[in-house]
């Protein structure tokens, strides 16, 4: 062989190699996409769309159809149909939009489904039987705009979730390597991402009634505790003569625990109420730093009772706001005072306040159980709690600190803890912006 | 046939080749005769030739002469959604099945 023949030889391999590796490129950098597409949608309907446009346009497919499998009904319902312009100037008004009642009269899809294997047509009307459909199949082959089918099934598990149809100028036998990789892998990729949809929807509907059915509970409960609070209370205040003492105390125990019941139905309330967005806030101007002053005020028998020590301090300066004043006082300052009293067993809470730069810096410091590493991640999240605080605080709710933050930052605002770990005590902060 | 579908068949093939061959498959499609790359990135070319298929033609023989039966193949799969369309009359000779 000569050294021009040798040197041929070697091109030409290395040319077969190269080609494999772009093949193989290709295929990934497809499948890239589509995982890209599966990645940012959400929606079932759009992330159909998506993949079937780019899929189409990729290949110059005719035809690209996913639907859904109804196992109950035996039917596929379209999540799109993507077609060329061509085939789209002959297609019916509504076929994209119809899907295919039961499929046991349709021998194509029912092998799909039975079979759950790739099943291949020449004939268009196998698949789009219906009699209106007739002229409109007649017309696309006609013109051999489409040579051939190919259907696969969706499928997770034991079950086939929907069917993916593709349509195309060329039979089977025409299909390039990279076409026939491409859509191997693909098909698995489009089960994948519409099943991760599909869960993600039925989650959010879940959640969704859970949310419904938890608010419309709390509602009512809350209904029963309010009429519980007004009877317990009129025993205690005396409204009715002659009552035993053993009684006026017992009232006065569950009017305590009726109080709490309460509380704690309240923030459920207005922890769904935040959520779903329908809380709405006063804004007006307000004097953060009296609103402060009173809740230190009210707590300060709390804490002398608990034998701990409640201070203030105040840097001087002007603490106009404007903000929902009752929700900053009740879920944020108040709840911040209460937890930290609650958490505290022994030494001080310590509250102070200071404004800079049209920014109110409240700051809560305590001596008492501190905050581990590993709950900090959790301890502002809806019903999130330290894994320890119910051995302190019976009461918590998980609920307090969510709606902390969700009304801080309703004001532009951020709330932050820091601690040491355990036993090292916590500081929380929250800087509200006065305008 | 109309020279928008030969010029587009042509791009498809150059491109194709691209992807085996990097930028060679332009400087090798420079030097047919009767085809003019206008602008690379964008992917245009003018075929000046009284008959145009034979332009790709020769583009095609251009790349099986450097890299063997194998890069004929891939011009064929380039283009081949294109001529699964076109009457046998009007593909290029070497695109024929």
């Amino acid at each position: 062989m000569t050294p021009e023949e040798q040197l041929r030889i070697t091109n030409e391999n290395l040319y077969k190699h190269s080609h494999e590796l772009a093949v193989k490129n290709k295929v990934l950098s497809f499948l890239g996409k589509l995982y890209e597409i599966s990645v940012l949608t959400l929606n079932q309907k759009t992330l159909a769309e998506q993949v079937a446009f780019a899929i189409q346009a990729e290949f110059d497919f005719e035809i690209v159809g996913i639907f859904i499998y109804d196992k109950s009904t035996n039917s596929l319902t379209p999540l799109t149909v993507a077609v060329s312009e061509r085939v789209h100037a002959l297609m019916p008004v509504d076929f994209a939009q119809n899907g295919f009642g039961n499929i046991a009269k349709n021998q194509f899809l029912n092998m799909i489904v039975t079979k759950r294997a790739m099943h291949y047509s020449e004939l268009l009307e196998s698949i789009w039987s219906k009699a209106e459909y007739k002229d409109f199949t007649r017309n696309v082959e006609n013109e051999k705009f489409v040579r051939s089918s190919l259907g696969y099934p969706l499928i997770i598990g034991d079950e086939v979730i929907g069917v993916a149809i593709v349509s195309l100028n060329r039979t089977y036998g025409d299909l390039i390597e990279y076409e026939r990789d491409s859509i191997k892998s693909f098909m698995n990729l489009i089960s994948i991402a519409i099943n991760r949809v599909m869960l993600y929807e039925q989650l959010a509907i879940a959640n969704q009634k859970q949310e419904s059915l938890l608010h419309f509970i709390t509602h009512e409960v809350k209904g029963y505790l309010t009429k519980n609070k007004a009877v317990f209370a009129s025993v205690v205040e005396g409204d009715f003569k002659d009552m035993p003492q053993i009684f006026t105390d017992l009232a006065k125990r569950a009017l305590e625990d009726t109080d709490k019941g309460v509380a704690t139905v309240r923030d459920l309330l207005d922890s769904s109420n935040l959520k779903k967005g329908t809380t709405e806030y006063q804004m007006e101007s307000f004097d953060f730093k009296v609103l402060v002053e009173e809740a230190v005020v009210g707590f300060t028998q709390q804490a002398i009772s608990r034998g701990l020590s409640l201070s203030l301090d105040v840097a001087p300066g002007i603490y106009t706001c404007v903000g929902d004043h009752a929700k900053l006082e009740r879920h944020v300052i108040r709840n911040l005072i209460d937890n930290s009293l609650k958490y505290t067993q022994e030494g001080s809470v310590s509250v102070s306040l200071s404004i800079s730069d049209d920014c109110v810096h409240f700051c809560i410091k305590d001596t008492g159980v501190g905050i581990d590493p590993s709950d900090r991640s959790h301890l502002f999240t809806e019903g999130g709690k330290g894994k320890d605080s119910m051995k302190i605080n019976v009461e918590s709710t998980g609920y307090g600190l969510f709606i902390a933050k969700v009304v801080v930052e309703a004001h532009r605002g951020k709330i932050w803890v820091e601690s040491d770990g355990k036993d090292t005590g916590s500081s929380f902060f929250v800087d509200i912006p006065t305008h | 046939m109309s020279t928008d579908l030969l010029q587009e068949m042509t791009v498809k093939i150059i491109r194709e080749q691209e992807l085996v061959i990097g930028p060679l498959a332009w400087i090798e499609a420079a030097k047919v005769t009767g085809l003019q790359v206008i602008d690379q990135r964008a992917g245009t070319v003018l075929l000046n030739d009284a008959d145009p298929k034979s332009i790709i033609d020769r583009l095609i023989a251009q790349y099986e002469k450097l890299f063997g039966r194998a890069s004929h193949e891939v011009s064929r799969d380039a283009v081949r959604s294109i001529i699964a369309n076109m009457s046998p009359e009007e593909v290029p000779s070497s695109l024929r099945m």
